[in-house]
């Protein structure tokens, strides 16, 4: 007994999963939207609510005999195969749209086994649910697309203030809450009557044999429940309290009305239905009614595409399933273990793969996540580099500028001292050509002007401007200098001038002028500098030297 | 039981009632502020005082309805999706008084030298950018009850922020072009006093202009 009891309780947990994942935020992200659960009172009420509809429904109040069956505790690998077989259709459907339809697989999945059991289909009920599940989110629409319209206010009608009209959309909402969480409830508790609870008695045994998985799994995935909750409540939701209330309320009428069996008058049946179909359906109403696409056409075909897809697989996968473990009349006389132990197999085989397919999937996604992180360094090297690159080329820039502005610096102290220097020379030559004038000997004055033009000769060939220059030019090249120094310690002074005479692109005849040297001279000396520098006949020195 | 509160529209109306006293303040408060620019310009020094003291007045009440106001806001379930636009336009007219009170505070601190033939244009300023805010009035109570019709004030407060920029600009003009005979000093000061002035405008056109997109977000 307590071995059926944990298989029970483990059946329901798998159960209770996707209705968790799926349905409760769709039914629940309208009343979060609302505003309607910000009172302490309706937070605690509304889910008591919603868990003693629930329990009604699980506690034998059926909405409506003939739709799902009627399990008993010696069923149970059945039942396993059916949430088996709901769990894959869902998965699959889920990867089509996230607003996925839970009830039609399970729905689909049962039929799966009866036509395995019963070896055919009552047909007549399969067409009166298939026009159930078209004509419900149907009728979502329309309810709220009249809602919408009625909440519109009329022009020409007496203006309400936003407070008093806003006041009244929430007290609507409320009661609108209260009324989709005791619908969706009683609704949604026929798939939860099947599972044979109330046979384990009336006691504490059965309540913690629904109560306790539910509440595990609920709090397994309560994060992932609030997080798409809030993206109902807070994208697909993101308007006025008027079309809120509109969504709440028609899914509400909605859930309530298939939940009446008086629906078997107009040949419908009372059935169990998926929120966020409903919720869909509700938005393309409002939609229609304000004439704004509140939701996306593509949004709303994968919807119906993983609406339709849902009960098909789930009754392929259920029937395959059956007729692997032979779930069939004829092995309902086996005893409990032998038709058990297929059930596990095929279980374990199934975790097995559950199993390795999250941990591929967390392993593509850890992965992934490595390929972004190194990607994102890779950017942020990028833009390092190029930081230092422009740091680097800025810092070129202010030593170029730092060594343009001594230079400039250094012109004109030299072209001030330079001045004062020229001038004092003037006066000396001023002087000594008065004294020359004045010298009445021929060879005195002879000996006298040769003086003065030796004088002069000199001041042409070694004027300080001379020095002046090559200053300037060991200033501009510094680095080069420094490197010339480093590289070839034994080069002498004259030759280092020469080489930055060459780097500057002066001909020998120029340097021969600059250097006051012959150009046969300064030919001899490029010769002596590349014999020092160690370059061969094929050599350019010129550009040896640059390349320093 | 407080779920039962939810069938009473009483704290609905203390909510209506708590937003017009507000905005009945910001009326009264560019009144005070009107007179007390005038009474410093044609030196009215008691009537300016009585301004000034008035002025702290309003603008405590006003940060007094504020509090209330949002307190009432987040307390209650209701406006749910509108509490934070309220909220920023309050803000906004919470900004408008500081700015009154502030230059009022400023006329008395710093008394800057009006030259006579610039007083008419001042006070000229101060009416420009006093309508200009008076505007933005109607317009939030229009949010409220008639939401379509906020547009229409809004145009009024652009027009109005445009001629109060324009009058300032005039007035710096003049300041620095025309009045040789004041200071650097004495000109940079009636400068800034203009621009203060235009700051009002420019914090009516930021209502208005919350007054817009929140306009826009009740029709979704």
């Amino acid at each position: 007994m307590a071995f059926r009891i944990l298989f029970l309780s483990f059946v329901t947990f798998l159960a209770v999963w996707p209705v968790i994942r799926f349905e409760l935020p769709a039914v629940m992200g309208p009343v979060w939207a609302s505003g309607a659960d910000e009172r302490w009172s309706v937070k605690i009420l509304l889910p008591l609510l919603f868990i003693g509809a629930l329990g009604c429904a699980a506690w034998g109040v059926p909405v409506e005999p003939g739709v799902l069956p009627v399990f008993s505790i010696s069923d149970l690998p059945s039942l396993l195969v059916i949430v088996l077989s709901m769990l894959v259709a869902v998965s699959v459907a889920s990867l089509i749209s996230p607003s996925t339809a839970v009830p039609f697989a399970f729905l689909g999945s049962v039929a799966g086994l009866r036509l395995v059991t019963e070896g055919s289909l009552d047909w007549t009920l399969v067409a009166r649910t298939a026009a159930s599940w078209i004509v419900a989110p149907l009728l979502c629409g329309l309810l709220a697309a009249g809602l919408v319209a009625l909440t519109v206010r009329r022009p020409g009608a007496r203006p309400v203030h936003l407070v008093v009209s806003d006041h009244r959309l929430l007290l609507g909402c409320t009661l609108a809450a209260f009324l989709l969480a005791g619908a969706a409830a009683w609704n949604l508790g026929s798939i939860v009557a099947v599972f044979p609870v109330s046979a384990f008695g009336a006691g504490p045994e059965s309540a913690a044999v629904a109560v306790v998985p539910a509440l595990v799994l609920f709090l397994l995935v309560r994060p992932e429940f609030s997080a798409k909750t809030w993206h109902v409540a807070d994208q697909d939701l993101d308007f006025t309290s008027g079309p809120v209330f509109a969504i709440l309320s028609a899914m509400g009428l909605t859930y309530l009305v298939f939940s009446l069996p008086v629906l078997t008058r107009i040949g419908l049946t009372a059935t169990p239905l998926p929120a966020p179909v409903l919720l869909l359906a509700a938005l393309v109403g409002v939609s229609l009614s304000r004439r704004k696409a509140l939701v996306e056409g593509e949004k709303v075909l994968k919807s119906a595409l993983s609406s339709v897809v849902c009960p098909i697989l789930g009754l392929l996968v259920c029937y395959s399933l059956s007729m692997i473990l032979n779930v069939s009349p004829e092995d309902a006389g086996r005893g409990w273990n032998a038709r058990i132990t297929p059930t596990l197999i095929v279980l374990g085989i199934i975790v097995i793969a559950a199993v390795l397919a999250l941990y591929f999937r967390a392993q593509r996604r850890r992965d992934l996540q490595k390929e972004i992180l190194l990607s994102r360094d890779r950017q942020i090297y990028n833009a390092q580099k190029t930081l230092s690159a422009l740091e680097v080329k800025a810092e070129m820039n202010e030593r170029d500028l730092l060594n343009k502005l001594e230079i400039k610096r250094k012109e004109l102290v030299d072209f001030a001292v330079g001045v004062s220097e020229q001038k004092e020379y003037m006066e000396s030559v001023y002087e000594r050509l008065s004294q020359v004038r004045g010298l009445t000997d021929p060879a005195e004055k002879d000996a006298a002007t040769d003086d003065l033009l030796s004088s002069l000769r000199e001041r042409m060939y070694f004027s300080r401007e001379m020095n002046d220059f090559y200053a300037q030019s060991e200033i501009l090249h510094k680095d080069f200098n420094m490197r010339l120094k480093e590289a070839f310690p034994n080069l002498t002074e004259s030759e280092r001038k020469l080489a930055i005479l060459l780097r500057q692109g002066f001909s020998s005849k120029y340097i021969a002028t600059l250097m006051n040297i012959t150009p046969k001279s300064a030919e001899i000396s490029r010769y002596r500098l590349r014999i020092k520098l160690g370059l061969k006949r094929s050599d350019n020195l010129v550009q040896f030297i640059k390349s320093i | 039981m407080k779920l039962f509160e939810l069938f009473s529209t009483k704290k609905a109306f203390r909510f209506v009632e708590s937003v017009d006293k507000l905005l009945n303040n910001v009326d009264t408060a560019l009144i005070i502020f009107k007179d007390g620019i005038r009474s410093y310009l044609y030196n009215d020094t008691e009537g300016f005082a009585e301004n000034l003291s008035t002025m702290a007045r309003l603008e405590g009440e006003a940060g007094a309805l504020r509090r209330e106001i949002e307190n009432s806001l987040y307390s209650r379930g209701t406006l749910i999706r509108y509490r934070g636009d309220i909220m920023r336009l309050l803000e906004r007219f919470d900004h408008i008084f500081t700015i009154l009170s502030n230059d009022l505070i400023q006329f008395e601190i710093e008394a800057p030298n009006v030259p006579q033939e610039l007083k008419k244009e001042f006070m000229k300023l101060t009416e420009l950018a006093t309508t200009a805010v008076e505007t933005t009035i109607p317009g939030t109570k229009a949010y409220f009850t008639e939401p379509d019709k906020v547009s229409e004030t809004s145009h009024r407060v652009y027009f109005y922020e445009k001629e109060a920029v324009k009058l300032s600009q005039s007035i710096k003009r003049t300041v620095f072009h025309d009045m040789q005979h004041l200071k650097l000093s004495e000109k940079f000061h009636l400068r800034y006093f203009a621009l203060h002035i235009e700051d009002l405008s420019t914090a009516a056109v930021k209502v208005a202009e919350q007054l817009s997109v929140m306009a826009i977000k009740r029709s979704l």
